[in-house]
């Protein structure tokens, strides 16, 4: 591993939640650091709180106890407006159904986070046009959601998490509800943002996709499994 | 997001969802449509019935002999009817010299006669005999000629002047000065013609335009009845008093001061007080309550139309939480989420406003057209109700924008 400043790092991370007068630990003494275009799946059963685990890295949910270092810089515990901006700038996020917004035609969804980051009109334009032609969907920029196959579909969404150039990509098993084929070519356009010098944290259960990441994070009852 | 941006997105969002979108507009079209209509059409009455009162005249009162026949016995009503005298010359006389603020009086006879023009036509027009200073009373003016003045009465005069109306009914398109008609089986001459004047009020409803005038002093003298009293008393009876006062505060206490006198004389019911401006008043306060009731069922129906509003946000963001969780996770502060169903409710009632007003407009020319009402239709009214409907739709739609809000992100992701 090259000796480069990490792009994120987590320490000693706790996470409870309270489940009626039940407390369950989701996650305990968490400690990983990840570098810049390192290509990472997190991996483990059911409840092993890898899903939590994605949410703190994404801003969604805080932890009870610890550290989380994104960019230099302590964001567990920022307010809503920081937060947002965070999420916003230095994340892409890319969920296991899409979550397309049916209301929008293919430019449409791609430009949400700009409008968010306030961008202008004319370049939220062109960036979005630019990034349909990266995943190949040049071809179905006015169309909605619902005329779109399921890889399609991921593929916006692919290109909705580029759209404000985050160097984090977070992916909430993004080949979940594609059969083989459109998973593989998913998990072809994360190695060419891997090569594109992206930082990508991948959700899964296939265990296939081991051989195909750089780092494989195993997860069981909410520890880290070495 | 600038304004254009939000309102692209809301308009998206609602086009959606189009169906719900019109069906949440509904209450809100009818709200708008009834303030629209109650403002065109309350206005268009308020503006015609000042316009009413203003030819009255607000700075006069009006008695008129009532000839009510007194019943003296009971039991034996038949012979015992006495017809009470009403009003008398010696009246105007007191009210000018003991009450204050009068500016002009004069009294009126109402005369049942016939009018026969010089070629023996009979022509049906009212006589009024009257005081030179009538003209000055209500302010009437000239066609040709003059008015009666002082000295026809003192010389009893067969002098009449004529209205407008009356001169082309009885002398057609020829110069009616100096000709005669026969009134009360007298030859008068016409001393001068009336300008067409809008005052019907001042003799109850006559048109001055279709009256004949003549010296009051000569009418009593050719009824024959008795002018003076042993103590040298005006006694003649006359059917009306028209006071003009220096303005209108004195009104109200000089009707207060007759009613008074009239109850002391015990002659208060051998007269009619007429007194615009309270008329003013009493269509004044009527049209309050009809504003009020109006302006209470209209806020009821923009409140039915917020509640539309209010339920159908409610649904879209309980429907919305995944969406609302990945525009959080994309970026969007609480703010931004708050921001956006505001705008989609004000947007929808803007909408809704616009068709209201569309419908309200249309609500106001029918009831113009057919029950031939005044309606006044300004950018005001028109503007009123749907800044309204705007209003209630940021106030209602305040309360499922916020819930949308405070929507926890990893639980809006986990919804379905």
């Amino acid at each position: 591993m090259i000796a480069t400043k990490p792009l994120l790092s987590l320490k000693d991370i706790h996470k409870t939640y309270q489940i009626g007068h039940t407390p369950i630990e989701v996650l305990k003494d968490i400690d990983f650091d990840i570098h810049p275009g390192e290509y990472v799946a997190i991996m483990g059963p059911s409840g092993s709180g890898k899903s939590t685990m994605l949410n703190i890295l994404g801003l969604l949910d805080v932890p009870d106890k610890g550290s989380y270092h994104l960019n230099d810089r302590e964001v567990a515990n920022l307010g809503d407006h920081d937060l947002a901006a965070v999420r916003n700038k230095e994340i892409g996020f890319i969920f296991q159904s899409f979550n397309l917004f049916p209301q929008y035609d293919v430019l449409s969804n791609i430009m949400v986070p700009m409008l968010y980051a306030r961008m202008s009109r004319q370049e939220r334009q062109d960036r979005a046009e630019a990034l349909a032609e990266r995943v190949g969907l040049s071809h179905r920029l006015y169309n909605r959601p619902s005329q779109l196959s399921g890889g399609e579909m991921q593929r916006v969404a692919i290109a909705r998490a580029l759209s404000i150039d985050p160097p984090l990509i977070l992916a909430d098993e993004p080949t979940g509800n594609l059969d083989q084929q459109r998973g593989e070519e998913i998990l072809d356009i994360f190695d060419g943002l891997i090569d594109a010098g992206k930082t990508i944290i991948m959700v899964t259960h296939n265990s296939e996709y081991q051989s195909r990441v750089q780092k494989v994070l195993k997860m069981r009852d909410g520890c880290l499994v070495v | 997001m600038n304004i254009i941006d939000a309102v692209s997105v809301s308009i998206a969002d609602l086009y959606f969802r189009r169906f719900r979108t019109a069906l949440a507009t509904l209450g809100i079209v009818f709200g708008v449509a009834a303030v629209q209509a109650m403002l065109c059409i309350g206005e268009g009455a308020k503006e015609e019935a000042l316009a009413g009162i203003a030819t009255l005249g607000v700075d006069k009162i009006f008695l008129r002999t009532e000839l009510v026949e007194k019943t003296l016995d009971e039991e034996d009503s038949e012979i015992a009817k006495v017809e009470r005298p009403g009003l008398l010359l010696k009246d105007c006389q007191h009210i000018r010299e003991n009450m204050p603020g009068v500016e002009h009086i004069a009294a009126a006879r109402i005369l049942k006669s016939s009018v026969f023009s010089m070629q023996g036509r009979e022509t049906a027009v009212s006589v009024v005999a009257t005081n030179a200073i009538y003209q000055q009373l209500v302010g009437a003016t000239m066609t040709s000629g003059r008015f009666l003045n002082d000295l026809d009465e003192q010389r009893l005069a067969n002098h009449c002047v004529i209205g407008k109306k009356a001169a082309r009914s009885i002398f057609l398109f020829n110069d009616p000065i100096g000709k005669h008609i026969d009134i009360l089986g007298m030859p008068f001459t016409v001393v001068g013609v009336l300008d067409n004047t809008n005052d019907t009020t001042a003799l109850a409803g006559t048109d001055i335009d279709d009256v004949i005038f003549i010296p009051l002093a000569t009418a009593i003298n050719v009824s024959g009845d008795p002018y003076f009293d042993e103590q040298n008393q005006p006694i003649a009876q006359i059917d009306a008093i028209m006071v003009d006062l220096e303005s209108a505060k004195f009104v109200q206490p000089m009707a207060l001061r007759l009613r008074r006198w009239l109850d002391k004389e015990n002659r208060i019911g051998d007269c009619s007080m007429q007194i615009p401006l309270a008329i003013l008043r009493q269509q004044e306060s009527t049209k309050r309550i009809f504003s009020l009731v109006m302006t209470t069922i209209a806020g009821i129906s923009l409140l039915v139309g917020g509640i539309g509003i209010m339920n159908i946000m409610l649904a879209n963001v309980s429907e919305r939480k995944r969406e609302i969780g990945t525009r959080r996770a994309l970026g969007a502060r609480q703010r931004d989420i708050l921001f956006q169903f505001c705008f989609e409710a004000s947007v929808l009632s803007a909408f809704g406003g616009l068709l209201g007003i569309a419908l309200g407009y249309g609500l106001t020319l029918a009831v113009a057209n057919y029950a031939g009402w005044p309606v006044l239709v300004t950018l005001a009214n028109i503007s009123v109700g749907f800044i309204a409907a705007v209003i209630t739709g940021i106030v209602f739609g305040y309360w499922p924008a916020k819930q949308a809000a405070q929507v926890v992100p990893i639980e809006a992701l986990r919804a379905a």
